[in-house]
């Protein structure tokens, strides 16, 4: 299908060389009434959770987009299952966002209910601040 | 930015498209990245786009009959072209069954009832009759016999309905397998009633009063087919309480096609109240079983019910009376319909349509009468719809072929490749059939290149037509050859000269063998005398004598050729037996029939003429039929002299005493087997 052409005044110098994203919590932004929206690392944080925190098949039409950890929680939690979580953490993150580059990535397991602690250490590419994210995959209940 | 293109249909067009929008915008730059909240909203909105412009797209198609894919959608449209799709077909099978009956009281019954219901199984499928079968016991033997039994594969269903006119009902065949062919509708007035009314099925409202008992059918969901009843309008209508009955068979199909084996399995009763048990019954297959089919396909509901459709099921035009011919009688091969303003002279108010049957046969005047008034129905008011034979003209051709006997000496090969050569042809041409012409010319340039020996073709053509004479009456028979005829001495122009009286022409005309009333005891035959006068003589061996100088007459522009007033008693082999003559003079055969009732009947008498033109010879009326004679093959030398290409005072009518083996056409497509007596 023919798509607008983007011309030169489209891509004009102005534009915001950050990232620029909606806030995944859709929340209000109390002074312009509009959409919360995260920016630079914080966006790239995001990023990286929701790539984690999806499974392969929820993105229509593109079912190799997302991370099988959600189906390797329900395996038995021992050490070989925390490593294939970490295999698969960082292959989705190799892959899908380029805008990092990993450090490390640290998967433990804690508590009973198969809870993991996940800390993802990376670079973003062209900036040289080392960022990390922390969060715990656990089953839906 | 406006968006400039709706026609995006596919996901991945439709996230490029809003991506393509995003792009022109500063509000947000993560819509590249797969994991951004953004990318995962734009998925969102381009999937739902999708879907709807798939359902959209969807919905459309499926309201059109050419595009539509769903089957229910597909027999939906067709039912407003009132186009039932034909359902699963029952196989048929044909037996014939010998009961021997059993004395009783010391007399055999007078006669046997097989009830409806299974009578044989065979190939692991169980074969139904629909109505039960009464036949008479031979009083001396008491052997039965059930010939030509019709059995059906499947098995008999009854389904009830109890009207409730306080709810909306549809009374659906509960089965995707039934044939509707089988379909027996009957409505008793409550539940303990013991009669009730049979409803036939009808296909348009025409001819429909209050109180006619019909029904409609159709096909509904999941290719169970519904029956529909009157308002009391238009038809009657089912009244609370009724209960309607509906009987079919549930069948397999083509499945239970090609079987041989059955076994006796039926229920017999005779007159006197005694069954008859497995050992009593002799079966005997005479046809396997056949005719089973699948239900319509989508396809063929797709190209059927918009033609169906355009017929509008009345007859208006020529084409029209052909086309529903060939609906309301199944054994006609090829059908031709045509005014009667267009024959000479004109019959205003008829149309004319000439049946040429799979079987060859002619139609009797009871099917012609049926099919008639089958076409009435659909024909214009004051339009009257007759049925005729078609005109058969017999074109016999003799080859003379010569070969070069330098390339070969095998005559029988020659013979063979002409022979196979003329079949090649007559099956291109598709001669043998309406609006057909023979053409000399392509006749004998497959016969020269049927056979590289072969150097030169010479054919000698001859016409052949049949006079149909009842039986001891005296009648006047024409038959026309619808072009001139040849003139044999075209100097000889009928006066008398001073040196010599008139002499008659050689005739172009000869009859076959027949015998009239006044002389039954001696075959005659009838020539012209070429100026237009028929004459009849017999032969005594070594003489002609003319029994009759002024037997009928001919004009030899138009071929026209009447013969009579003649009382014809007999004709070719077909002759009166010498025990019902009384002859008072055997020389002459002058004598008289004993008893009239005796006389053959169904006679056919031959009559070969010679055309002025052989090279073309074309279907002088509509109707006509120009059927080419399997062709009498002589093969010769190169150097032998050819016969003459006119076969004067050669003409041999008497081969023709019985119908003629014709060249055979080959079918083109499949049309089935309609030869048997069963189906």
């Amino acid at each position: 299908m023919a798509l607008k052409r983007l011309t030169s005044a489209d891509l004009a110098s102005n534009k915001s060389r950050s990232f620029k994203d909606i806030g995944m919590a859709f929340g209000r932004n109390p002074f312009t009434n509009d959409v919360s929206i995260v920016k630079n690392e914080n966006s790239i944080k995001q990023a990286l959770r929701n790539l984690v925190m999806t499974s392969p098949g929820e993105i229509p039409f593109n079912k190799n987009v997302g991370c099988q950890v959600m189906q390797l929680l329900f395996e038995p939690l021992d050490g070989f299952t925390a490593d294939t979580i970490k295999d698969e953490i960082i292959n989705t993150i190799n892959q899908y966002e380029k805008r990092v580059q990993l450090r490390s990535v640290v998967v433990v397991p804690y508590g009973e209910n198969s809870k993991l602690a996940v800390t993802i250490v990376y670079q973003v590419v062209g900036i040289p601040i080392v960022e990390e994210v922390k969060f715990v995959l656990q089953r839906p209940e | 930015m406006q968006p400039n293109n709706l026609t995006a249909l596919d996901f991945n067009d439709i996230k490029s498209s809003i991506k393509s929008y995003l792009r022109t915008r500063n509000e947000f730059s993560d819509y590249d990245f797969e994991g951004s909240a953004l990318s995962y909203l734009i998925d969102t909105l381009a999937y739902n786009t999708y879907y709807t412009a798939f359902n959209a797209n969807m919905a459309m198609n499926e309201a059109f009959l050419p595009s539509a894919t769903v089957r229910d959608n597909i027999v939906n449209i067709a039912k407003l072209l009132n186009y039932v799709p034909r359902s699963i077909v029952a196989s048929k099978a044909c037996l014939k069954l010998n009961v021997q009956t059993t004395q009783t009281n010391g007399s055999y019954p007078s006669s046997v009832t097989l009830k409806k219901g299974a009578v044989a199984t065979g190939g692991n499928f169980v074969w139904n009759i629909m109505a039960d079968t009464t036949v008479e016991v031979n009083t001396t033997t008491g052997a039965a016999e059930f010939d030509n039994l019709a059995v059906s594969e499947g098995s008999i269903m009854n389904y009830e309905y109890l009207v409730n006119t306080f709810q909306s009902q549809t009374y659906k065949i509960p089965t995707q397998d039934a044939d509707v062919g089988t379909l027996n509708v009957t409505v008793k007035p409550n539940e303990s009633s013991t009669t009730s009314d049979v409803y036939n099925l009808v296909d348009t409202v025409t001819n429909l009063t209050a109180n006619t008992r019909v029904f409609f059918l159709s096909e509904g969901e999941d290719m169970r087919y519904e029956v529909r009843f009157g308002d009391d309008s238009v038809g009657r209508k089912v009244k609370d309480g009724e209960v309607i009955n509906l009987e079919y068979l549930v069948t397999s199909g083509s499945e239970a096609n090609e079987v041989t084996d059955f076994s006796y399995t039926g229920d017999l009763i005779d007159s006197l109240g005694i069954s008859y048990n497995v050992a009593d019954v002799k079966l005997h297959v005479k046809e396997r079983s056949q005719l089973g089919t699948t239900p319509e396909s989508v396809e063929s509901i797709k190209y059927m019910a918009p033609r169906y459709y355009s017929s509008q099921y009345r007859a208006v035009t020529a084409q029209d009376y052909a086309v529903i011919t060939k609906k309301i009688y199944s054994n006609a091969d090829s059908v031709i319909a045509y005014g009667g303003d267009s024959l000479n002279p004109p019959i205003y108010g008829k149309v004319y349509i000439a049946v040429k049957t799979k079987t060859g046969s002619s139609l009797n005047d009871a099917t012609k009468k049926t099919i008639a008034a089958d076409l009435r129905s659909y024909a214009m008011a004051s339009i009257d719809p007759v049925v005729i034979d078609p005109d058969e003209l017999f074109v016999y051709p003799k080859v003379f072929a010569l070969y070069d006997t330098g390339v070969t000496s095998n005559t029988s090969a020659i013979k063979s490749n002409i022979q196979s050569a003329v079949g090649n042809w007559a099956t291109q041409t598709q001669i043998n059939n309406f609006n057909s012409t023979f053409r000399n010319q392509q006749f004998q340039k497959a016969i020269t290149l049927s056979d590289r020996a072969i150097t030169d073709v010479s054919v000698q053509t001859s016409l052949l037509k049949y006079i149909k004479p009842q039986t001891n009456q005296t009648n006047t028979y024409c038959i026309s050859t619808g072009s001139s005829l040849y003139n044999s001495a075209p100097s000889n122009t009928g006066a008398a000269s001073s040196t010599s009286s008139v002499c008659k022409k050689e005739p172009v005309i000869l009859s076959g063998n027949f015998r009239t009333a006044d002389r039954p005891g001696i075959d005659q035959q009838f020539e012209d005398d070429g100026f237009g006068n028929l004459r009849t003589f017999y032969n005594t061996g070594n003489k002609k004598v003319y029994t009759n100088e002024n037997a009928g007459s001919i004009n030899y522009d138009t071929g026209e050729i009447c013969v009579g007033p003649i009382n014809i008693v007999g004709a070719g082999n077909n002759i009166p037996t010498s025990t019902n003559l009384n002859l008072t003079d055997a020389v002459t055969g002058v004598g008289s029939v004993i008893d009239p009732s005796l006389l053959p009947a169904d006679l056919q008498l031959p009559t070969l003429f010679i055309p002025s033109n052989s090279s073309t010879i074309p279907a002088s009326t509509p109707g006509t039929i120009i059927n080419v004679v399997n062709p009498e093959v002589t093969v010769a030398p190169t150097g032998t002299t050819p016969p003459p290409t006119v076969p004067l005072n050669s003409l041999t009518p008497t081969v023709f005493n019985q119908s003629p083996t014709l060249v055979e056409v080959s079918t083109i497509t499949n049309t089935g087997s309609l030869t048997s007596s069963c189906f």
